[in-house]
């Protein structure tokens, strides 16, 4: 296939998933139940910090209906602990986790204990029979409480619960600030928030003797198969990923826990076991994105010209040591976001508390960086009294630097940032709303436009480059398989190597398939849910870090490229004339219409796939010498372009992603000057996702995640007690939006494809989450400048806004 | 336990019940209709909507003997094996839904806003939609499709169409 | 949620034969939606359910001699939508109609609606407060940016209902029945503060059951309007509430009746704006001198400060929008 005979990619050709749906049908993991299935129930800390005296099971092993109960006891006897991962590899020394709490409860609803019996009452009641007592401990709730020299250790082994220091360095920062015209400083910050997907954590473990089934709503199903292999001591295990109620980072590190305990239980009762996980559950314990602080220095020229930043970032971690750089380290995909900047210091502090531990979210570390380049744009500007989108622009990679390097190690292949600005300015009508702006009345309104990158294809690498020194390296690079087969039939199915949380991987790898087989999407269906004992996957197998764009889609293409040969060969064999004189269209192998019209007609001029799939796989007298029967073929792909920069070199230089989208992002908004609210009056985004293979699809990513980021900006998050009780323990707490806040998303297309992935692609999934922080921020303040106001940290709730303007500047 | 009889998707239904068990697990657990979701289970986020006498409410809310003789519609009642309900149709079209997870109450409000007004506005379709959260999508293309409904793009069911 | 027992009554009778002489054991159940979110947080273990929204003694919206009688059964969609509530009673049709959302207000009953509980997120999370027997309001050195700025002490919760303010601006009265004893209390009195109960929210007893809301039609010529300030645009709790009723004549408000909600531990009358508002032209002055005089004696808390502000900007807005 050539991008000019492309029928079904570029098309917005109707979806794979939505049938199953829109009629119920979608099979999600509470949706299984299995023969004398046991329903779990998990019990948790009540408190934020305290010492665990003794856990007890045996009232609740003795109550109705109840098959089991594991104890911290228990899980330390049968379990082996988590190898520390790629994000705990900064630790001073190794610290043993588990699937549940050991000795120390170190946030409101760890997990402590499981229980199951035969029906979910009889499970909830008898969680209550399990004795643990607790002696208390101080908890605390901040990072500036945390790292006090006296404060009560969160881990005793570590000695103090800054758990983590470390910096990068790119270019010669110290000179950059010595020629400096200006320093422009601002503490920034960042609240707690999550990604709140639909469907809560679930698992399902059906322990038959030959192996263990864990059937688990993960995005990521490396972690929790290792962590089963590895704390079982078992190889028999197999992961099912059935459909999957969104993801957005959320399911893909604690879940390992839970995933761990079920199957325990499912080993020690066994019995196939059921745990879902509850909402209140969900909010305390199953992961947020850390409270990040900012504390950043900027070097200017009087005309605009960013010389360097320095950044010092306080990441309030929670209680966990697992994920304890991985907000860090994700900064490094857009450590420079759009601009040219050459000089960039960013130390960081992974500070622990007696909060839920961190995990990724819509984003992860992104939204973060792209907050802290466009808040500083905007405050350099106002304190060289120059236009904000002039400073802008005056930093912005330019057209002929692509492909762009960037100081820490990432090639960005294309782009166009003036442009995107330039598109954004004018759809939102920039100059007008600015001379209305002068014209002055007593509305609030402001704009804020902003722009930023979306990072996609992972390095597993990445995060080695803030720890040269470790000695095991999670893998490198990304390798990620797919299979295609045309069956006896003709039709035509495939098997993707990671699974999906939503984002319509059906519907755009049937449509790879179908321009390089020559056969409508239709007639093409996914062989069902991921399943590690089917599917091929590799390191790059994540429903996470944009992977599928690049890893999947260039192994289904691949793949089917590889049965496409096998199509020609044989048909070419058998219609009598050369592969070359040869076509595929509508399912159908036949000669092109302009080769050869009079060469000899002896045979058919056409054969069809099911009569290839008849000859292929049942017919070998008809097979061409050495040809291998079937009409299948399996490829795994990695980026071509990964070799250069894909290992951290000694100054942490590596390509954390592999493509970068880009967008800009305009928002116009009113704060009502009584009460502090703000509306979202318009909000425009235009957007770089390079070659699009489903404009529906890309379209629907962009909503979903600048939705998510616009909520974030303006009051969804997470509010803690001084004594480390989550207070905001339902939807309507937290704050999540509903359609009536949500604003209309104007969104425009300006695709610069990128040269070096499979079609020109590029990410299309979390990026709208990463700008429309800022974009909201600049705006906010744009309104609020009448007071002088200065937004520094989200979210702008009324509260937060009535305060900026009549209390603190 | 209690004993309830109602009526679900036109089919006289009993279950001996206990009187905690909600409308919602009734409805996933005993009658294996699992198009109704669990999500937060305390009414925020509507994944379990079904409509009852004609009206949507959260089938978690519901305890199942509070529904003791009436009428139920899940989503499995909206489409025949042949047939999509054209909001179904149009949700499909649009591609309104991503992960799937909240699509069955979404569809359900839809179908109770239709009902009562054929013509609505966005601002009424934002109304009519507000107690069901969707992390995946921002709402747009929901709010298209049943726009596309009410102005009838997708009245007449449709074939598959190239 | 644990075990409970569950029968549906044939009577109102039998429904109130059902309950005990102390709260909690035996719980009522309308639509639902307060009473099960409890349930299933375990704030209340009761051993009983005893279900009353089929009860034909609380149905139904019917006229009476100065008004409307609604049975307490009648659903908040309902209200909101009903043609005679609105010509009668705008400001209630309003209010039921800015309750929760679609879902909710197809499930909750008005009943309900205004004897439900405190949405403090303290309470909710099953603190040892007051409201649970104990004797400390944790957000009153706590986490308060939601709490009561008015008439709070020893709880500073505020009291959630829509509907509520919309009834004590109209001046309704709610009928309570024991099944063997009825009562008629007015809606000013149904309320309680913390210092009168820091317990309850409602003078309702035990052995009680709201059975009807006898509602006055407005005043003739009046003008009325509920507003209602979240941090969202639905679903959400008040920040601040207002029901608004005023009658103009000749230029010179008459009588105003202005109730705040989500301020206060219940639904606070704000008589010195009703004052600073009777006797002027409802203009930009007027409206700005009652929303002032509505937060007179105002003490918000650490973190609730900008509610003050907020309710006097809506106070006004209210006002104005009937100017």
């Amino acid at each position: 296939m050539t991008r000019s005979d492309s029928r079904y990619v570029g098309a917005s050709v109707r979806s794979k998933e939505a049938p199953r749906h829109v009629t119920g049908r979608g099979r999600f993991v509470d949706d299984l139940v299995l023969p004398r299935m046991l329903h779990a129930f998990v019990l948790r800390s009540p408190y934020a910090h305290a010492r665990i005296v003794s856990a007890n099971a045996g009232r609740a092993a003795h109550a109705t209906g109840v098959y089991g109960v594991i104890t911290p006891d228990d899980v330390v006897r049968l379990t082996t602990p988590f190898k520390p991962g790629r994000y705990a590899a900064g630790l001073r020394v190794p610290v043993p986790e588990y699937a549940t709490a050991v000795g120390k409860v170190r946030y409101v609803g760890e997990p402590v204990a499981m229980v199951a019996a035969s029906s979910r009452p009889e499970a909830e009641d008898a969680l209550e029979l399990i004795d643990v007592e607790y002696e208390p401990l101080p908890a605390i709730v901040t990072t500036e409480a945390a790292a006090a020299p006296d404060a009560t250790l969160i881990y005793d082994e570590l000695g103090t619960n800054v758990a983590w220091q470390g910096h990068v360095s790119f270019g010669d920062v110290d000179a950059a600030f010595a020629r400096a015209d200006r320093v422009v400083s601002a503490n920034l910050g960042i609240h707690r928030y999550s990604s709140t997907p639909l469907e809560p954590f679930a698992c399902l473990v059906d322990p038959t003797p030959e192996r263990l089934t864990l059937y688990c709503n993960c995005q990521n199903p490396e972690v929790v198969y290792e962590a089963i292999t590895e704390a079982l001591g078992i190889d028999g295990v197999r992961v099912a990923v059935p459909d999957v109620g969104g993801g957005f980072g959320q399911k893909i590190h604690l879940i390992r826990k839970y995933a761990v305990l079920t199957a325990l239980m499912a080993v020690q009762t066994g019995r196939p076991v059921k745990w879902i996980e509850d909402r209140s559950e969900h909010m305390m314990a199953a992961g947020h994105s850390c409270d990040q602080e900012f504390d950043v220095e900027a070097a200017v020229r009087n005309d605009g010209e960013v010389l360097g930043l320095r950044i010092a970032d306080t990441d309030d971690v929670g209680g966990s040591v697992s994920t304890l750089t991985i907000h860090f380290t994700n900064k490094l995909n857009n450590l420079f976001n759009t601009y040219r900047v050459q000089n960039l210091r960013l130390e960081g502090r992974s500070v622990l508390t007696n909060k839920c531990p961190v995990v990724p979210n819509r984003g992860i570390g992104k939204p973060g960086m792209c907050f802290i380049w466009e808040r500083m744009m905007d405050a350099v500007a106002q304190e060289l009294g120059l236009d904000p989108i002039a400073v802008r622009r005056r930093n912005l990679v330019t057209q002929d630097q692509f492909p762009y390097t960037t100081p820490n190690g990432n090639i960005i292949g294309s782009g166009d940032y003036q442009g995107l600005l330039d598109r954004a300015l004018k759809n939102i009508g920039y100059e007008d709303i600015r001379a209305q702006q002068k014209t002055g009345n007593d509305r609030l309104i402001g704009i804020g436009v902003v722009i930023g990158l979306e990072p996609g294809g992972r390095n597993a690498a990445r995060d080695m480059a803030i720890f040269p020194k470790s000695k095991q390296m999670p893998g490198a690079g990304g390798v990620e398989g797919a299979t295609v087969k045309i069956e006896k039939n003709g039709s035509v199915v495939f098997t993707l190597g990671a699974p999906s949380c939503g984002q319509s991987h059906e519907t755009t790898a049937a449509q790879i398939v179908a321009d390089v087989l020559g056969i409508p999407p239709d007639r093409i269906s996914a062989s069902g849910g991921w399943d590690s004992s089917l599917s091929p996957w590799g390191v790059s197998c994540a429903n996470s870090g944009n992977n599928f764009h690049l890893y999947d889609i260039g192994a289904v293409h691949g793949a089917a490229m590889r049965v496409r040969e096998k199509v020609l060969t044989l048909a070419a064999h058998l219609l009598k004339v050369d592969r070359s004189a040869l076509d595929l269209r509508d399912g159908i192998v036949g000669r092109v219409p302009s080769a050869a019209p009079n060469s000899s007609a002896d045979g058919p001029a056409t054969i069809t796939f099911a009569e290839l799939g008849k000859i292929a796989y049942a017919n070998q007298a008809l097979l061409p010498e050495g040809f291998e029967g079937g009409l299948e073929a399996t490829y795994y792909h990695s980026h071509p372009h990964a070799d250069p920069g894909m290992l951290p070199d000694e100054t942490g230089r590596v390509r954390a992603q592999y493509t970068f989208g880009s967008a800009a992002h305009a928002a116009l908004v009113e704060v009502d000057p009584g009460t502090g609210r703000v509306k979202v009056l318009r909000y425009v985004i235009v957007s770089d996702n390079g070659t699009m293979i489903n404009p529906s699809v890309v379209d629907g990513q962009i909503y979903g995640s600048a939705a998510h980021g616009i909520s974030v900006a303006l009051g969804e998050g997470f509010v803690y007690g001084d004594d480390g009780q989550l207070l905001t323990l339902t939807l309507l707490d937290y704050g999540k939006s509903t359609t009536l806040e949500t604003p209309r998303i104007e969104i425009e297309h300006h695709p610069v494809p990128d040269p070096y992935t499979t079609l020109g692609q590029k990410a299309a999934g979390e990026g709208a989450a990463i700008p429309s922080p800022a974009a909201i921020a600049s705006a906010v303040e744009n309104a609020l400048s009448p007071f002088g106001a200065r937004v520094r940290r989200l979210p702008l709730t009324p509260e937060r806004v009535w305060n900026l303007m009549h209390v603190s500047r | 336990m209690t004993k309830v009889t109602l009526n679900v998707n036109g089919e006289t239904r009993t279950a001996s019940v206990p009187p905690e068990m909600t409308l919602l697990r009734l409805l996933r657990e005993e009658f294996g209709l699992t198009g109704a979701k669990l999500g937060c289970d305390v009414g925020d986020c509507g994944a379990c909507t079904v409509i009852v006498d004609g009206k949507t409410v959260n089938s978690c809310l519901m305890l199942a003997p509070q529904a003791d003789g009436r009428d139920v519609l899940t989503v499995e009642g909206l489409a025949t094996m042949e047939r999509l309900h054209p909001i179904q149709k149009a949700f499909e079209e649009k591609g309104s839904l991503q992960c799937g997870f909240c699509g069955p109450g979404v569809i359900m409000s839809a179908k109770a806003l239709l009902d009562e007004n054929p013509d609505p506005s966005v601002l009424e379709i934002r109304d009519a939609l507000a107690g069901n959260l969707c992390r995946c999508t921002g709402y747009s293309k929901m709010i298209e499709a049943i726009q596309d409904v009410a102005r009838g793009d997708n009245r007449q069911p449709v074939g598959e169409s190239a | 949620m644990d075990n409970f027992s569950y029968a549906r009554p044939a009577t109102l009778r039998d429904a109130a034969s059902q309950l005990g002489r102390e709260h909690n054991r035996v719980m009522l159940i309308a639509g639902g939606t307060d009473v099960l979110g409890e349930l299933k947080d375990h704030l209340r273990e009761p051993e009983r359910l005893v279900p009353i929204r089929h009860l034909k003694e609380l149905q139904g919206i019917r006229p009476s001699r100065t008004g409307l009688r609604i049975g307490a059964a009648t659903l908040l969609a309902d209200i909101a939508e009903s043609d005679v509530i609105r010509q009668q009673a705008p400001v209630l049709a309003m209010a039921a109609g800015k309750v929760g959302t679609p879902q909710i207000r197809n499930m909750g009953t008005i009943g309900g609606n205004i004897c439900q509980r405190p949405r403090c997120w303290y309470y909710r999370n099953n603190y040892p407060c007051f409201k649970h027997g104990g004797n400390t309001c944790f957000s009153a050195a706590g986490e308060n940016d939601f709490h009561a700025i008015l008439e709070g002490g020893p709880s500073f919760i505020v009291h959630p209902s829509d509907t509520a303010p919309a009834l004590v601006a109209l001046g309704a009265t709610v009928r309570i029945s024991s099944g063997s004893r009825e009562r008629s209390v007015p809606i000013a009195e149904f309320f309680v503060t913390p210092r009168q109960d820091a317990r309850r929210e409602n003078v309702l007893q035990p052995n009680e059951i709201v059975t009807e809301l006898e509602v006055p039609s407005a005043p003739a010529g009046s003008k009325a309007i509920y507003v209602k300030e979240m941090v969202r645009e639905m679903w959400d709790f008040a920040l601040c509430s207002v029901a608004a009723m005023v009658t103009v004549q000749n230029g010179v408000v008459q009588n105003a009746r202005i109730v705040l909600g989500g301020v206060a531990p219940r639904p606070y009358r704000a008589a010195a704006a009703e004052t600073a508002l009777v006797g002027k032209a409802l203009d930009e002055a007027s409206a700005t001198a009652a929303g002032e005089a509505a937060v007179q004696g105002a003490r918000p808390l650490a973190k609730n400060a900008y509610k003050v502000p907020l309710t006097q900007a809506v106070v006004k807005r209210a006002l104005l929008s009937l100017a």
